[in-house]
């Protein structure tokens, strides 16, 4: 799932730093990471440094760097109550590779659960559930596609 | 969808998923109802963002 896909999730969800959020098929934790980096206002993609647009002529390195920081300060290092279940181990453990990347893995908890079964469920009461439970299909770019794409 | 509305009742449901028909379809089975709902490409899929009460 695209980080922004889960941000945007949040967003409909208006979740904020004061709620408390649990993925119940948290996979690689996008939502989760994306949740933590809302709730300790951290910039969307903050890690990224490839943007197109530093490509521009008139594109300022020192200017976007002062912004940056100047988001970047208005940052927080909150522990908040946001919660994610996986059901299989190696799933568990990819997540939390991902959240430690992000630097987010104190304050997302991951707990080893099936979402179908609430006995392995957090005791704490949640304000929000956000989920993307797995479609049974991959997402690939159709062939077709990639020709027309090709052709244009 | 039962254990969620007896473990967290109350609580606000955001879901992603491409079984739009399907998921409707439980929902009205158990009482609950679409707050707000978004189209979304996700890939080549139709897929659909839900936001319900619980």
């Amino acid at each position: 799932m695209k980080p922004l896909l889960a941000l945007a999730m949040l967003e409909l969800a208006g979740y904020d730093y004061g709620k408390t959020l649990i993925d119940l098929m948290c996979g690689g934790a996008t939502i989760l990471i994306e949740a933590a980096l809302k709730a300790r206002n951290i910039p969307h993609n903050y890690l990224r440094r490839d943007f197109s647009f530093t490509k521009i002529n008139v594109f300022d390195s020192r200017v976007f760097e002062i912004f940056r920081e100047n988001f970047l300060s208005q940052s927080n290092n909150g522990v908040y109550k946001i919660y994610g279940i996986e059901k299989f181990e190696h799933h568990r453990e990819g997540a939390k590779i991902n959240c430690a990347k992000a630097g987010v893995d104190d304050t997302v908890f991951l707990n080893l659960g099936d979402a179908l079964d609430y006995r392995t469920y957090p005791q704490e009461s949640f304000d929000m559930i956000a989920t993307n439970p797995p479609y049974g299909v991959r997402m690939a770019i159709k062939h077709g596609l990639k020709n027309s794409i090709h052709s244009f | 969808m039962k254990t969620l509305k007896d473990r967290f009742s109350g609580s606000i449901l955001v879901l992603i998923t491409a079984a739009c028909r399907k998921f409707m379809y439980v929902l009205e089975e158990f009482g609950l109802d679409v707050l707000e709902e978004r189209n979304v490409l996700h890939g080549n899929l139709n897929v659909k963002i839900f936001k319900c009460k619980i």
